[in-house]
């Protein structure tokens, strides 16, 4: 319900606020948002669980985030699409993770 | 696979568990995501959406008239760069015809003799101990110099220009005086020429020439020398400034 309550929040803010995102950035903001989101569904994963660490959630969180948009940084600056390293391997977690989350859901209603 | 003895499903209860802190903590996150999200979805958009809203033939039609512009500048470029080369056309032109023109300046310069002349030339020096010279000899020799290629004279100091005049006046006691313009001159002569050296001297002392015609003459010596360097000074100024009205009358 809190997670909800602050998203709901987050893109009210997002559309009053209208935050302009000069395009070369807007492949750093994708990169981190997509590493928000991984995190996000690691948690849910882990809550499910019941391994749900807070401090490893948001070290994680922030870790990944700021990790991600460097690796772009550092891939713009070598002249490599290395933000491609980070979309495969965020996105190969993502889907991990939302794999299992709906495997115990799946398993959860059998079991009732 | 982790074995699940009890799993909350119900989404609203799942951080039931948790303190107060954390909980905030994760709704801050879930606001940062929602934000995030939003803001994301806002950039991509503004990049894409104004050429996405476009059919198929508006985006051909934008192809087209892109295509005219890129041709209608290139179209401009070459005009421009054709104007540019004219232009450095002209300059060299025009460095062309100043140098001509400076070149007319000085030539006539000399013969004006508005400015000082420099160069190799005669010097000769006519003595007159009995006053026997009239201008007529004077000239003669000058014209000598100028049939040989004399490019500046000058004649006791003075510039000798197209309009100087040499003339003679008869005193009151007799004897007389040459002018030269309005000065008076007085022996010995000594006139410079600037030219070719051979050429000039060759002039003056040929058999029959200036030279033999003056020296048989009583009292009259001529001596002539060839010169490296010889500077002739301008006319005077008071002398080329005269009023024109004065010349008509």
């Amino acid at each position: 319900m809190i997670p909800l309550i602050g998203l709901v929040i987050g893109i009210a803010l997002g559309i009053v606020l209208r935050i302009p995102v000069p395009p070369p950035y807007v492949k750093y903001l994708g990169i981190a948002l997509l590493a928000a989101l991984d995190s996000a569904i690691g948690g849910l994963r882990a809550s499910l669980e019941q391994k749900f660490n807070d401090k490893l959630f948001i070290t994680g969180f922030f870790g990944n985030t700021l990790m991600a948009g460097f690796i772009v940084l550092i891939g713009d600056r070598l002249g490599i699409d290395l933000y491609l390293a980070a979309v495969v391997a965020f996105g190969v977690r993502l889907f991990q993770n939302l794999a299992l989350v709906r495997r115990y859901f799946f398993q959860r209603r059998h079991w009732e | 696979m982790v074995k699940i003895a009890q799993v909350r499903l119900n989404p609203f209860e799942l951080l039931k568990g948790q303190s107060r802190v954390s909980q905030l903590q994760i709704a801050l996150i879930g606001l940062i995501i929602g934000f995030l999200l939003v803001t994301q979805f806002r950039g991509q958009q503004s990049a894409s959406h104004a050429l996405r809203a476009q059919t198929d033939e508006d985006l051909s039609e934008i192809i087209r008239n892109l295509n005219v512009e890129t041709n209608a500048l290139r179209a401009e470029a070459a005009s421009l760069e054709l104007q540019l080369f004219k232009a450095r056309q002209a300059a060299v032109d025009a460095r062309t015809v100043l140098g001509d023109a400076t070149e007319r300046l000085r030539s006539l310069e000399v013969l004006a003799g508005s400015t000082a002349v420099g160069g190799g030339g005669i010097e000769m020096t006519i003595t007159d101990g009995d006053h026997l010279l009239r201008e007529s000899d004077l000239v003669d020799v000058l014209h000598e110099l100028r049939a040989a290629g004399a490019e500046a004279m000058s004649l006791n100091g003075y510039r000798l220009v197209a309009s100087s005049g040499l003339r003679y006046e008869k005193g009151r006691s007799g004897g007389g005086a040459i002018l030269l313009g309005s000065r008076r001159i007085s022996a010995p002569y000594e006139i410079k020429a600037i030219g070719d050296r051979e050429t000039l001297y060759q002039a003056i002392v040929m058999p029959g020439g200036a030279r033999d015609a003056l020296s048989s003459l009583e009292g009259v010596s001529f001596y002539v020398t060839k010169e490296e360097h010889l500077v002739l000074a301008p006319v005077a100024a008071a002398e080329e400034t005269r009023p024109a009205d004065s010349l008509g009358r």
